[in-house]
């Protein structure tokens, strides 16, 4: 969709609450969750918004802590754009916008640099403190692009920690106590503990269009509203853990207040309905097994 | 540890001639032109085409056929151990021209002069013989996206075990078999080799026994292939309505 005329259209269509597929200013597309999708990975979950499609994939390493933090455990986030996604994604074309999702990902989940007043128990991951902890490798990739990506991988990576299953480590002291002491992974699945993901926001991502804020726009209407992009990460209880304005377009004060209202309204909402799609699915695995 | 029991059963229980359980699909994204998943056991892939588009840049514009571009990646998280591979891996290189190889003799190129055919493979979960999975997912793709080529072509891996020949290696048996392995891919009507890729040192019979169970493997994944196409063309018929000549 390029033309001037089509544009418009969409962008008066969301400002009058009426946009192309029957939707209101402040409705998601339908949302479908699938949890453990690549067995491979420790935990994982797939994500669909209307056609935009992500997947998560979690996977955990022991390895040494950050010097700062010696009784920490360490979380990495990447996002990756497949060319399958869209025709833009094509050759280098994505780099940029994975690693901005990513650092998006990251500051919605770990908060600040010193990752205070994060939505993590970090500490839970300590293994050995100063010798070893876990290593939290956060890994989205992005298979169909419609719009809304970053509301769709933080969603999907709220999915993949519940999913997580981090396996029981067995401590066994050496005979020299210089050396460091054995560390032992317990495979059986029984033994694994998880991860408290309750606390982790999602991001809502909310556009202006004629002045009316909008959330979950698809890739033809973002192309229609080039005004600012908010992304807002609010939690399940409501309160906004983050926001970044996107783009160089210029947000008035009033508006900004306006999206942080919705957003607030829809956060809690959206955490909701992946509790409840991830409760369904993780009860009926585990009354399967 | 012994990757056949005495028992002559494998170690996921399957028996030599096995093949994993199959699953696959196509137009499962909506932004591509044809797209498809290739499942096989724990490893699965999934495949996109952009095109027959206009041909973009110089050197492609006064070419008499249709120019096949791929690229091929490996999720980080897909395997066993979390590994972020470069775009100038050998591995992924290595792949990379293979599909574009088996997909250049397949595709019927000189029917669409001067345009671009982009091919994109994405492995998400990697349980071995990812080369013939991710042939098979861009070959269902191709044909979802309508291109001609010039027959169904189907691809798998076959080894040697302890002197037993086995059919479609997962990751443990790529890895600890000392033996000889091979991937093929073949045009299944017309019987031809199009792949034929043999890694490891193996006695000249031997190479005539892993063909033939190769071609069998190919055959049996090309008819899960083919069903999975009609089945695709039925639902579009159907949507589509009688056609009025």
């Amino acid at each position: 969709m390029t033309s001037k005329g089509q544009r418009r259209y969409a962008a008066q269509g969301i400002a009058l609450g009426c946009r192309a597929d029957g939707r209101a200013g402040k409705d998601y597309r339908p949302l479908q969750l699938e949890l453990a999708v690549v067995p491979q990975a420790n935990g994982s979950a797939r994500c669909l918004i209307g056609a935009s499609e992500v997947l998560v994939a979690v996977k955990v390493e022991v390895n040494v802590p950050e010097e700062d933090f010696p009784d920490q455990g360490v979380v990495h986030f990447s996002v990756e754009c497949s060319p399958c996604a869209s025709a833009a994604f094509q050759g280098r074309g994505a780099l940029d916008l994975g690693a901005d999702m990513a650092g998006n990902l990251r500051r919605s989940v770990l908060g600040g640099s010193a990752s205070m007043g994060g939505s993590l128990d970090l500490k839970a991951l300590c293994i050995i403190s100063g010798s070893r902890c876990w290593h939290v490798h956060v890994d989205g990739l992005v298979i169909n692009a419609d719009g809304s990506l970053l509301d769709a991988l933080s969603i999907a990576t709220r999915a993949a920690l519940t999913d997580l299953q981090i396996p029981r480590v067995d401590i066994s002291p050496s005979d020299d106590p210089e050396d460091e002491p054995e560390i032992e992974l317990d495979d059986d699945p029984e033994h694994a503990a998880s991860l408290d993901a309750s606390r982790i926001p999602v991001v809502v991502t909310l556009a202006e269009a004629e002045g009316r804020p909008a959330v979950d726009l698809t890739a033809d209407e973002e192309a229609s509203c080039p005004g600012p992009r908010v992304h807002v990460a609010v939690n399940g209880r409501g309160c906004i853990c983050g926001l970044h304005k996107q783009g160089n377009a210029p947000l008035q004060l009033e508006a900004l207040q306006e999206m942080l209202a919705l957003a607030q309204q829809l956060g809690p909402r959206l955490c909701k309905a992946v509790n409840a799609q991830c409760t369904a699915q993780l009860h009926g695995r585990r009354q399967h097994a | 540890m012994e990757l056949l029991s005495p028992e002559g059963l494998r170690q996921d229980g399957r028996r030599p001639r096995e093949l994993r359980n199959l699953q696959s699909a196509v137009d499962t994204l909506g932004n591509a032109d044809g797209s498809a998943t290739f499942e096989l056991g724990n490893t699965k892939v999934m495949a996109a085409v952009f095109g027959p588009r206009a041909a973009q840049g110089k050197s492609s514009g006064g070419r008499r056929d249709a120019d096949i571009r791929c690229e091929f990646a490996i999720a980080a998280f897909s395997q066993s151990e979390r590994k972020q591979l470069s775009k100038r891996d050998r591995r992924i290189l290595e792949v990379r021209s293979m599909l574009k190889e088996a997909l250049k003799a397949n595709v019927l190129a000189e029917l669409m002069p001067g345009t671009t055919i982009d091919v994109y493979v994405q492995v998400l979960a990697a349980d071995g013989s990812i080369g013939a999975a991710s042939l098979n997912a861009a070959f269902l793709a191709v044909a979802d996206a309508g291109i001609p080529v010039k027959d169904l072509m189907a691809a798998c891996v076959v080894g040697l075990v302890q002197d037993t020949p086995i059919l479609d290696l997962n990751q443990m048996e790529e890895q600890m078999s000392r033996g000889p392995s091979l991937m093929m891919a073949m045009h299944v009507g017309l019987k031809k080799i199009v792949v034929f890729q043999a890694d490891g040192r193996m006695p000249v019979e031997g190479v005539e026994t892993l063909a033939e169970l190769a071609e069998g493997g190919c055959q049996a994944v090309g008819k899960a292939m083919r069903s999975v196409l009609l089945d695709n063309t039925r639902k579009l018929a159907l949507a589509r309505g009688p056609v009025r000549l």
